[in-house]
């Protein structure tokens, strides 16, 4: 097979496509442990309830758009009554316990949408507006719907740096996530800040799981392997570093994609398929091995 | 008087401990049914299900005057969950017999600890070379098919086709390697590759990607269940649907997964040993209250499923009930003396099926449903090929 410059592009497109998902689930992992110093397990769950409720939405309303807007409220309120009556109470104690709590929480939830929807895997149907490739240049065709996903991950992206570094709110996060007793001790209001960020983290992953609903199947579990996938996004790029997370997102979304081109033709399809399926992971070895915090991590 | 009591005594627990008084005292067989119904094969496991629960209805939950007794075990689509659940069903159930299994991996684990246990087990979907050949054991009956077998007669039809270079890709463990490797048998043009992506993955944007590029003219895709469902819409959302024929066996579309495919499956050409159109009386009968129960043509993994209810059925009957005689139970079996979904039915000495393969496309009802058509008949009565291999006589 030739490696041309088109099959290149689009590649590359297919990995900043993966990369803005991850950064999307990244994002609300190291803001919890930044600015909470919570280690949240459910956060893939949140994204599977994210593919679920537009699956449920979107087959009660005709609109598309609609349809998420819908499942965004949905989402919030959710995600605000977990804070309030779970996450609340796992601040204070130990990882080992945070682990543990939203470990449960995400087999509570694997579970709850299998009570609700069934074991069925559900589909979301496109609407035709989005649906099939759109011509970039005349020998180069791209599925529309990816575009439309890469789209709305960098406007939430953009959106999540509007609020963190030109709103009030944003200011106190930021500070929560580089001296959370110092923020305290100013007499900002903790609780509300700590509820509003972890209802903006369950937001962002679930907004994945909308945008992945209609290319793959939306069942229960779906989002552990992303989460998985997140969490060595966390690791390379620095926990609680929010630049890293987007460094790290756009990092492991080229290599996975690029390498499952690139290596199957250097060392053949046996061996190539071996490393580009393992290649993240090599990636996370290599950074951890040279900076132990990841790379723009500071000291825990 | 007290060492006839004391006799007695012993002969009692002897007959409790061999098990023995238990299927005849109270006429009961206690089947267990394992299948993935959770995990990425779930549509498989899930179809599985209601194929057994038609058969359940048709057999009024009797074997002849043995009365069924279901232990359900979900395999979830891995290897450790199948071994597992499998000990249980075995060491705690103390099932008498065992049917399901949905995927190729599960059977690659589960069929040994079986044996081992001395228990029967009958296949419900498509068997491993290995286990058909110099593995095969004498308490494993495949009532589905081989892998190959299935899939084998596509690789001369694509040529026909006029497919020149032909991309295989499909999912990463043994039904992945076993149908991609028996599409190539008959293919005349070029195989410009050979791909394999991990069962948990959906995304397949890299892989599309590398089809577009590789300049093949023809794909065999071997995805099963989700996968099959996530790598048509995404197919389709790449524009390549009439662009570059798909090609497969009945995995990667039937009717559990026509309305999510939708028209991206539309005059794609599948092989299968089982669709709901097969024309018999048994099959429009087992068709007709499938539909009435379930709202949609039935798909391979039910039909499949149903046949093996019906051959435990036929040798449960012949050997009243007593499994525990296994040398009757396995001869009974043997004979598969019913009346198959598919018409004939056969096993060879491998305890695999000796069965009809066809050719199917996807076409469309007047309202617009979709549904498989017979194209042609691939091969009749033919056995899978690794029977020789196998020291079973």
């Amino acid at each position: 097979m030739d490696l041309s410059l088109g099959l290149l592009v689009e590649q590359v497109f297919n990995g900043l496509q993966l990369g803005m998902i991850l950064f999307l689930m990244a994002v609300g992992v190291t803001l919890t442990f930044g600015v909470m110093n919570l280690i949240n397990l459910a956060h893939g769950s949140i994204l599977m309830v994210g593919a679920f409720l537009i699956a449920f939405a979107a087959s009660k309303v005709q609109s598309f758009v609609l349809a998420i807007l819908l499942a965004m409220v949905m989402v919030f309120v959710l995600s605000w009554i977990v804070e309030k009556l779970l996450v609340h109470h796992l601040y204070a104690k130990t990882h080992l316990d945070q682990v543990l709590a939203t470990f449960g929480l995400s087999i509570v939830l694997n579970d709850g949408v299998i009570m609700i929807w069934g074991r069925e895997p559900l589909y979301v149907n496109l609407p035709s507006w989005l649906e099939g490739p759109v011509q970039l240049t005349p020998d180069f065709n791209y599925p529309l719907y990816r575009l439309a996903i890469t789209g709305v991950a960098v406007v939430a992206g953009l959106m999540l740096w509007f609020l963190l570094t030109q709103t009030r709110l944003g200011m106190q996060i930021r500070a929560g996530a580089e001296k959370r007793e110092m923020i305290g001790a100013l007499g900002v209001n903790i609780n509300f800040l700590f509820t509003a960020v972890f209802a903006m983290s369950a937001i962002l992953a679930a907004l994945g799981g909308m945008m992945l609903g209609p290319m793959l199947s939306v069942q229960s579990g779906m989002g552990d392997p992303l989460l998985i996938l997140s969490l060595a996004v966390v690791v390379i790029g620095g926990i609680g570093s929010l630049k890293g997370a987007l460094y790290a997102a756009l990092m492991v979304g080229l290599v996975d994609t690029l390498g499952r081109m690139l290596w199957p033709h250097v060392f053949g399809a046996l061996v190539g398929n071996i490393i580009s399926n393992a290649s993240i992971y090599i990636l996370m070895a290599i950074v951890i091995a040279i900076k132990p915090n990841g790379l723009l991590g500071r000291r825990i | 008087m007290k060492k006839l009591f004391k006799t007695g005594v012993i002969a009692a627990s002897l007959m409790a401990l061999l098990g023995v008084s238990q299927v005849w005292a109270d006429g009961k067989l206690k089947v267990g049914f394992i299948s993935a119904q959770s995990g990425p094969l779930n549509v498989l496991g899930l179809e599985q299900k209601r194929g057994f629960e038609v058969a359940m209805d048709h057999l009024g939950g009797k074997f002849g005057q043995t009365a069924i007794e279901v232990v359900m075990a979900d395999s979830k689509g891995n290897p450790s969950a199948t071994v597992q659940e499998i000990s249980r069903l075995i060491d705690k159930e103390k099932v008498d017999v065992i049917v399901g299994l949905s995927a190729s991996n599960e059977l690659v684990a589960g069929v040994k600890p079986i044996s081992d246990a001395k228990v029967f087990f009958i296949g419900m979907n498509g068997g491993v070379a290995v286990n058909a050949g110099e593995q095969c054991s004498p308490y494993y009956f495949n009532a589905a098919f081989q892998n190959a077998q299935l899939t084998t007669g596509m690789g001369a039809f694509m040529s026909k086709q006029g497919v020149k270079k032909l991309y295989l890709i499909g999912a990463d463990f043994e039904a992945g390697y076993e149908h991609t490797d028996a599409a190539k048998t008959g293919f005349k043009g070029e195989i410009v590759a050979q791909q394999f992506t991990p069962l948990t993955q959906l995304d397949f944007a890299a892989d599309i990607a590398k089809i577009r590029a590789s300049g093949a003219d023809g794909v065999f895709a071997f995805y099963p269940g989700g996968l099959g469902i996530a790598f048509m819409r995404q197919w389709a959302q790449a524009g390549l649907v009439g662009k570059i024929p798909v090609f497969s066996n009945i995995a990667l579309t039937e009717p559990t997964a026509f309305q999510a495919q939708g028209k991206s499956v539309l005059g794609t050409y599948v092989s299968t040993t089982y669709f709901a159109g097969i024309d018999n009386p048994v099959n429009k009968r087992f068709v007709q209250d499938f539909k009435t129960k379930f709202g949609r043509d039935p798909a391979s993994y039910a039909g499949l499923a149903y046949d093996a209810m019906m051959l435990l059925d036929s040798a449960v009957k012949e050997v009243k009930g007593n499994v525990k005689d296994q040398n009757a139970f396995r001869a009974a079996l043997k004979k598969a003396n019913f009346q198959s979904v598919r018409g004939s039915f056969a096993f060879s000495t491998n305890n695999h099926p000796i069965i009809n393969t066809y050719l199917t496309v996807v076409d469309e009802r007047a309202d617009s449903s979709l549904y498989l058509k017979q194209v042609a008949i691939i091969s009749e009565k033919a056995p899978d090929d690794f029977v020789k291999k196998c020291s079973l006589k």
